[in-house]
């Protein structure tokens, strides 16, 4: 009888084909086996662990959209009172605007290390755990 | 029973409890892929988890093309071969492999230190290039078919079927001399 080629036993074999006993084949159906087998490996109960960490981030998102949408607001209110003083009072708004121009560098600085805040919270939140 | 459909829509509406059972589904084939591939059961945890917040983030855009697992398995693949990346040599990356990059000759101390034929064959699998022993996992532990493994790692079937030849033949060879030891 001819003899298999290795293509040959490996078609027969992932087609579950009849085979002729030989010492080849038995190689072969021993690798196979063994390749089927489930490796010896730790399945860690992912599940809590994952969803622990997806409620994590999600409370982050959360907090951060929080004190952004409260800071919009203070800005927002800020803004309104200033050009709602110009309609009551011209020149208390300026007066006001002029407060506020001197203390300009001072805003810049609160400004830039809000943003800086919010950058970092953002960055922690996609490293998370 | 849910449907994949119907648990992608229960998750895609805030149900965790939903993506919890996905896990559980989806666990064992991500726990396995991430181990044949990064070699290093330390980390196995980590890239595991990483894998399916990738897939949670990502589920909105899964667009039923192919099957949930082949889609889960893609992302599983390309966050261990990140992980590979970052962590070893280039060399253990490369995906178009010639016959020569099988692992080095079969030592003394290889058929000596295996205390039984499948310890031996799980110590030559492991040996095995990142390309072969990913073949080998998704093909034969996954029962994935050529043209999933072709979609899951973007190997062309060719190369997936020649990859699987070579590697299975190599273990036959190094097991008959295992006998012969």
């Amino acid at each position: 009888m001819k003899k298999l080629t290795d293509k040959e036993i490996q078609s027969l074999l992932d087609d579950s084909g009849k085979l002729e006993e030989s010492h080849e084949v038995e190689l072969y159906q021993r690798v196979f086996r063994e390749l089927s087998t489930l490796p010896d490996v730790n399945v860690y109960p992912l599940a809590k662990d994952v969803v622990k960490i997806l409620q994590k981030r999600a409370e982050r998102i959360a907090t951060i959209k929080t004190y952004s949408a409260i800071s919009l607001c203070i800005t927002f209110s800020f803004c309104a009172f200033i050009a709602g003083a110009f309609v009551v009072d011209r020149s208390l708004a300026l007066k006001l605007l002029s407060v506020l121009y001197s203390y300009r560098w001072v805003i810049v600085f609160l400004l830039i290390v809000f943003n800086a805040i919010s950058v970092i919270e953002r960055k922690n939140v996609s490293n998370l755990p | 029973m849910y449907t994949d459909k119907a648990l992608i829509d229960k998750i895609l509406a805030g149900n965790l409890g939903a993506y919890k059972l996905l896990i559980a589904q989806h666990g064992r084939l991500v726990t396995h892929m991430v181990t044949r591939v990064i070699g290093n059961e330390d980390d196995v945890k980590d890239v595991s988890q990483e894998v399916f917040i990738k897939v949670y983030q990502n589920l909105g855009k899964f667009n039923y093309q192919a099957q949930l697992s082949t889609w889960i398995a893609k992302i599983a693949y390309s966050t261990s071969v990140n992980y590979v990346k970052k962590y070893s040599s280039k060399n253990s990356i490369r995906l178009d492999l010639t016959e020569n990059d099988l692992p080095d000759e079969l030592t003394p101390e290889d058929i000596f230190n295996a205390k039984n034929e499948a310890a031996f064959l799980q110590g030559q699998i492991k040996k095995l290039p990142l390309a072969y022993r990913t073949v080998l996992t998704l093909y034969h532990l996954k029962e994935f078919s050529y043209q999933e493994i072709e979609v899951i790692t973007g190997m062309p079937e060719g190369t997936v079927k020649n990859y699987l030849f070579r590697a299975r033949k190599m273990l036959k060879e190094r097991l008959g001399r295992y006998y012969k030891k």
